[in-house]
Parts: C-alpha cells; sequence; structure tokens
C-alpha cells in the first residue's frame, strides 16, 4: 500500500493508475486524509482563524454527497464500481485544493491581480477533471459516460428547477393561498 | 529516494511555507506600498455586530480589530476610512478614534472619506484622521449628543399591565419606559448629554485644529454638506474615495502601491454572520415581549 506522499504525487502527476488503485482497494482513511488535509489547506489559504477548518467540515460533508448521488448516477448508466470504491477515488480528486496554499501565497508578491483568480479557476478545473477521471476508473466506463454521470445530477436539477418554477408560474396569484389562507 | 517522492516532500514543504506566508502576513497583497481599506457602514456601535429590525452596524470591536491588523501588517503604510454613517454611540466613536490615533503614532497615516453621510458619532471618528476628503453632496458635521428615552406607560395602562419595581436606590432605573423622569432624574441625564457634547467639541477642535469656541459656534446639531464642511474647516477637500486613497498614499511617501480592503470576508463567514444576526433578531423579538429595561441611546 503506497503511503500518503506517493498517493498525493501520484493523484497529481499520474492520476489514472492511482484513482485506479484508490477505487480497487476502496480503503477509505488515507484518501479522506488527504482530502480532508486539501479541504483544510483551501480554507485556511482564504480564512484565517478555525473557521478555515470550518471548510474542510463543510468540503468532507460535501464529498459524502457527491459520491452519493454519483454512485446513484453511475449505476444508472452501466457502472460496476462500489460506493467505497469511488469515494476513495474522489477524495484523492480534491490533492489540487492543496495547491491554493502557494496560490494565495504568490498573491504577496507583486503579480498581475488576474493571476489568482485564474490559477484559482485552473485548480477547480483540474479537480473536476480529476472527478471525472475518478468515476471513470472506479466504474471503469467510458471518458464520454464518467462525464455524463457527472452532467446528469446538475442537468436533473436544472429541470428540477424548471419544474417548480413552471409550476408556481401556472398556479399564478393561486400560490399564496396555499401559505396564507383567509378566514 | 525516488524522484516522484522527492517532489511530493518539495510540494509538503511548499505548502507549509505558503500556509504560514499567507498566515503571517494575512494578507493577499503584494509586500510593501499596501493602503489598507477599512469600512465604516451603518449605526456605529460599541462592541460587536448590530442587525435588528431598527438599524444595522458592524460594531467597533470589528473596526478596531481591523485597524489592529492595518497596524501590525508591515506592509500596510497608510490607512483609508471609508465611512458612511450616519453616527451611533458616543462610546463606539470612541473606541475607533482611538485606534486611528495609535495608528497615527506608528507612522501610519489615516484618511478618512466620506461617502453619502458621516454625521454625528461618524464624524467624531473621522476627526480622528490626518485628513478628511468628503463629496461635495456628502452630509456631515451633526456636532452634538442627545438622548432619548421612550415613555410606554400610557400604552402598558391601555393595555391593562402595571409593574412594580423594587431598587436599591433612587435612580437606579433611571430612563424607564415605565414612568417619566424625575426633575432630578432630569439633571443627571442632560449633565451626562453635556459632558459627553464636551467631550465631541474637545476632539473635534484638537482634530480639525480648530479653535474651541469656533467649534461651539458650529455645534449645534445641523448637518453641513461636504462643499460647506470644507470652507468651514470640518474637512480638508473634496473628492471621492479614489481621492482618497492617492492622498493617504502621498501621505505615506508612497509612489506606487495597492490598495486591500480589510475585513473582506468569505462567503461561508457572511452566511455565519447572517445565521447570527438571525440569532440576534429572534433574541430582540423574545426581549420585546419582556419589560424594557431602563436606559435609552446616547446619539
Amino acid at each position: 500500500m503506497k503511503g500518503p506522499l506517493d498517493l498525493v504525487a501520484g493523484a497529481l502527476a499520474d492520476p489514472v493508475p492511482t484513482l485506479r488503485q484508490a477505487a480497487e482497494e476502496a480503503r477509505l482513511p488515507l484518501p479522506l486524509a488527504i482530502a480532508a488535509a486539501a479541504l483544510a489547506v483551501a480554507g485556511l489559504a482564504a480564512m484565517r482563524g478555525p473557521i478555515g477548518l470550518l471548510w474542510m467540515g463543510f468540503g468532507l460533508a460535501g464529498l459524502f454527497f457527491l459520491a452519493a448521488v454519483l454512485q446513484l448516477t453511475a449505476d444508472l448508466l452501466g457502472g460496476r464500481g462500489t460506493g467505497r470504491g469511488l469515494l476513495a477515488a474522489l477524495a484523492l480528486a480534491q490533492t489540487p485544493a492543496l495547491l491554493t496554499a502557494p496560490v494565495a501565497a504568490l498573491g504577496l508578491v507583486p503579480s498581475p491581480s488576474w493571476l489568482g483568480a485564474a490559477l484559482r479557476a485552473a485548480l477547480g478545473l483540474w479537480t473536476v477533471v480529476l472527478e471525472v477521471l475518478a468515476v471513470r476508473e472506479a466504474h471503469r466506463l467510458s471518458t464520454g459516460r464518467a462525464l455524463a454521470v457527472m452532467l446528469l445530477p446538475v442537468v436533473a436539477l436544472l429541470l428540477l428547477a424548471l419544474l417548480v418554477l413552471g409550476a408556481v408560474v401556472w398556479m399564478g396569484p393561486g400560490v399564496p393561498d396555499l401559505f396564507f389562507s383567509s378566514r | 529516494m525516488s524522484r516522484r517522492r522527492l517532489g511530493a516532500w518539495v510540494l509538503a514543504i511548499l505548502i507549509l511555507v505558503s500556509l504560514a506566508a499567507v498566515w503571517w502576513a494575512g494578507t493577499d497583497g503584494p509586500i510593501g506600498g499596501v493602503v489598507a481599506l477599512v469600512r465604516l457602514e451603518g449605526t456605529l456601535t460599541a462592541g460587536g455586530p448590530v442587525r435588528d429590525w431598527s438599524s444595522s452596524g458592524p460594531g467597533s470591536d470589528r473596526i478596531v480589530s481591523e485597524l489592529v491588523q492595518a497596524g501590525r501588517d508591515p506592509s500596510v503604510r497608510a490607512v483609508v476610512l471609508r465611512i458612511n454613517s450616519p453616527g451611533g454611540s458616543a462610546a463606539g466613536a470612541q473606541e475607533i478614534a482611538l485606534e486611528l490615533g495609535r495608528l497615527r503614532e506608528v507612522g501610519k497615516p489615516v484618511v478618512a472619506s466620506i461617502a453619502d453621510v458621516g454625521a454625528s458619532g461618524a464624524y467624531w471618528v473621522a476627526c480622528g484622521s490626518d485628513l478628511v476628503v468628503v463629496n461635495p453632496g456628502s452630509l456631515t458635521g451633526s456636532i452634538g449628543v442627545y438622548l432619548e428615552l421612550t415613555l410606554l406607560e400610557e400604552l402598558y395602562e391601555k393595555l391593562g399591565v402595571d409593574f412594580e419595581v423594587f431598587k436599591s436606590g433612587p435612580h437606579k432605573d433611571m430612563g424607564t419606559a415605565l414612568r417619566p423622569p424625575t426633575d432630578a432624574e432630569r439633571a443627571i441625564l442632560q449633565a451626562m448629554v453635556d459632558d459627553i457634547f464636551e467631550q465631541f467639541v474637545d476632539t473635534v477642535a484638537a482634530g480639525r485644529s480648530l479653535d474651541r469656541d469656533r467649534v461651539l459656534e458650529l455645534a449645534d446639531g445641523r448637518l453641513f454638506t461636504g462643499r460647506q464642511a470644507v470652507d468651514l474647516g470640518l474637512a480638508d477637500r473634496t473628492g471621492n474615495l479614489q481621492t482618497a486613497i492617492a492622498e493617504a498614499a502621498a501621505l505615506a511617501g508612497l509612489k506606487s502601491y495597492t490598495v486591500r480592503e480589510l475585513g473582506r470576508r468569505h462567503p461561508l463567514e457572511r452566511l455565519l454572520e447572517e445565521l447570527q444576526s438571525l440569532a440576534g433578531s429572534l433574541q430582540t423579538l423574545a426581549g420585546a415581549l419582556r419589560p424594557i429595561p431602563p436606559g435609552g441611546l446616547l446619539r
């Protein structure tokens, strides 16, 4: 089994075999610890004080939620991986968040104001790409299907929002009666 | 050691050093030549933030802590205090003005920039700066103090609610909403208002280098426009926030500088503040169900 440094280096430099191995082994403690560290670094680089650590808590909760949703979606699209394996791979996909510290430190030396924002956006994109790879490797899907697994919940959420909006518009003036009945 | 493992070690050290640097500097701006921007917006109070149905303001604690941060940060060379406040408590103004004085003592010039309004307690704060910049149409001045008591005796009578008060001394419930003040209490409260007014006048006279008698002439509580304030010596020049920043940089002798807003909060922090404020509103609501405590608000 690889140590934390090997896993971090692997997730950043050689993600495909690293994520595949993490999904196959489906051992959660180390990948989750790495995700927690990455999210804590991101939080502390953005916000000083203990509130930065709250970011880690929210991030980890979000990671479990993301894994649950993607597991269901992947299953519907023919995925064959386990939830534990997907969670382990998704946890390692958070590794680029470790680099938010050097990006924040870059702001301490004279540099163009757009550079920090561009680098942060690049880190975000990198994480999404790793998450797609994590889904692909954990469920042995094609890249297209893995991308669909990522996009389907977003599309479903948008459709649901549109449906709710449509219902509200359709019901029109009757809506307030649901909340305020006149007697 | 493999190259990848070595790279991972280098990365780990880089992350730790970066994190330490960001924490040490407490900033995300370039080193050297920073003009810090601190905002004073809303009703001024001493202590924590206030946000209820009638008023909202950051509280002096947050502003003082941002000024302390500006004082400690070696890259901050000057401070601009952006004011948009109708005033508030005298104690809140004094807490902030004291910290402005400390900044000036350590050689960091402070420039006050008044947006829409910087009156009463907010003007008190502005007097603690090296320079006051106003828009010609800003509202400022209102040098004076007032104490407001709410009397609810008749309302309670109509509601059929009666209170019985036990007190250790004759003036312990001074300012209560349950009865009008006695003559002795009126004299005590007026003396308090007068004392705070004297402190206000002294602050304006010292801060603006004006003759005390001249300040007394202007201190009838009236508001002035920014242009009037400049003419009367209550402000230094007209201009906007950028003017104030340029003035602050010039006072600090900075040829090139960047502006860093202190206290800019992360969305998560803002969310927590909103939740805190909601809890505060609920507490206020719960408090309204109890008899109104004694005391008014010194403005």
